[in-house]
């Protein structure tokens, strides 16, 4: 551990559409998958991160940068002058900010937030995917969530029967 | 690069690990929800309750398998849809009401007797109407579970037809007797429950020392 200097150190991260990322090791190991790597010696050149595109591992990217903890030389101006609880609320204002993005691309940051293990990335797509459901239609979450009827119609009378208070 | 040879033994089980989710990750270019891993799924739709999320899966043939594999659940009487609209939950009759919550306890009973008993349970909260008939089939699908599988963090929350407001006294002491019958009938759930929120009742002196006994507190 005493050997990290704080910040200091960077990564680089491929997207399989051939982009690179260079970023601090701090930033990247906001990632657990990547904190595995780095502390498994996996991470001596580049680390290529599979089935996530550079639109996508961009996007993630800045989120870590903005998530990372300020505790580093770098950051210590900023955040000595901010009270904590400001900077909470900064972050859900920036967050708030950060998911308004199309549903494809918002599923797309699941994913990524999965495989990368990003707890607080995965927590806020997810959320964000779920928050409309309660107060919606069944065809309004159909629609707002893209997902397809497959039902054949004599299935879909079944399912109707049998969960009519579903279809209310 | 420096303190390769000890950190790679140290951490083998790790990347084994990172190796599997990797083969787990999946394509990265669907956009649709259905199209997500089901743990991915299970994530998004165990934040709401179990009713809206049960509204989600019916959507889908794929999704509908999934509430068999929900580890927690809070249904709830309230998020009935008739409720969600405020111009109708004013109009609500007393029949709505006991169809709604007969809805509740219908799918109740049925969740919990068709669910994988592979995954256990983490937390199960039912807020339902006490009504007896309902509360019977609450009651008994709960202590079926909790003798055939891995249940903990059980909430039993009741309330009554009337609000306080519109009670009499014969009202509360009706509820109470109401309460005290059903929990002569399924001590069992009771005795497994974590926490038991009561309202608008009316107990006799010795009501609550029992009520505590059998819910083993």
């Amino acid at each position: 551990m005493a050997t990290r200097e704080a910040g200091k150190k960077m990564i680089m991260l491929k997207s399989p559409d051939g982009m690179e990322f260079e970023v601090e090791e701090a930033v990247a190991m906001e990632s657990q998958t990547i904190r595995k790597m780095i502390e498994d010696d996996c991470a001596d050149t580049a680390i290529l991160i599979p089935n996530i595109n550079s639109k996508i591992l961009s996007r993630v990217i800045e989120y870590c940068n903005k998530h990372v903890p300020t505790t580093g030389a770098t950051g210590a101006a900023a955040s000595d002058t901010v009270a904590p609880a400001a900077l909470a609320e900064d972050l859900k204002i920036w967050d708030a900010e950060f998911i308004k993005v199309n549903r494809a691309t918002r599923f797309n940051l699941i994913q990524a937030a999965s495989y990368l293990n990003i707890k607080g990335l995965l927590d806020l797509t997810s959320q964000t995917t779920i928050d409309t459901i309660s107060d919606n239609s069944l065809e309004e979450i159909r629609s707002f969530l893209s997902t397809k009827n497959d039902y054949l119609p004599e299935e879909e009378q079944t399912i109707r029967r049998e969960n009519q208070w579903a279809f209310q | 690069m420096k303190n390769k040879s000890g950190r790679r033994r140290r951490n083998q089980n790790a990347h084994q690990k990172t190796t599997r989710n990797k083969a787990a990750a999946g394509d990265g270019n669907e956009d649709m929800l259905s199209k997500l891993p089901n743990d991915l799924l299970l994530n998004i739709l165990e934040r709401v309750d179990t009713l809206d999320a049960i509204r989600t899966c019916v959507l889908s043939k794929q999704m509908l398998k999934l509430p068999t594999m929900f580890s927690r659940f809070f249904l709830s009487v309230s998020s009935i849809p008739a409720y969600h609209d405020k111009a109708r939950v004013s109009s609500l009759s007393v029949s709505d009401m006991l169809r709604t919550n007969s809805a509740l306890a219908h799918v109740t009973d049925n969740i919990l007797s068709t669910r994988s008993t592979e995954v256990a349970i983490s937390k199960l909260k039912i807020r339902f109407i006490l009504m007896q008939r309902d509360s019977l089939v609450i009651g008994n699908s709960v202590a079926r579970a909790m003798a055939t599988q891995k249940v903990d963090a059980t909430e039993f929350e009741i309330v009554t037809e009337k609000a306080y407001k519109i009670c009499s006294s014969d009202d509360l002491l009706q509820y109470g007797k109401q309460f005290n019958d059903f929990i002569g009938a399924c001590p069992d759930a009771f005795a497994g429950l974590r926490c038991l929120w009561l309202r608008n009742m009316r107990f006799g002196e010795l009501d609550i020392p029992n009520i505590l006994s059998t819910c083993k507190l």
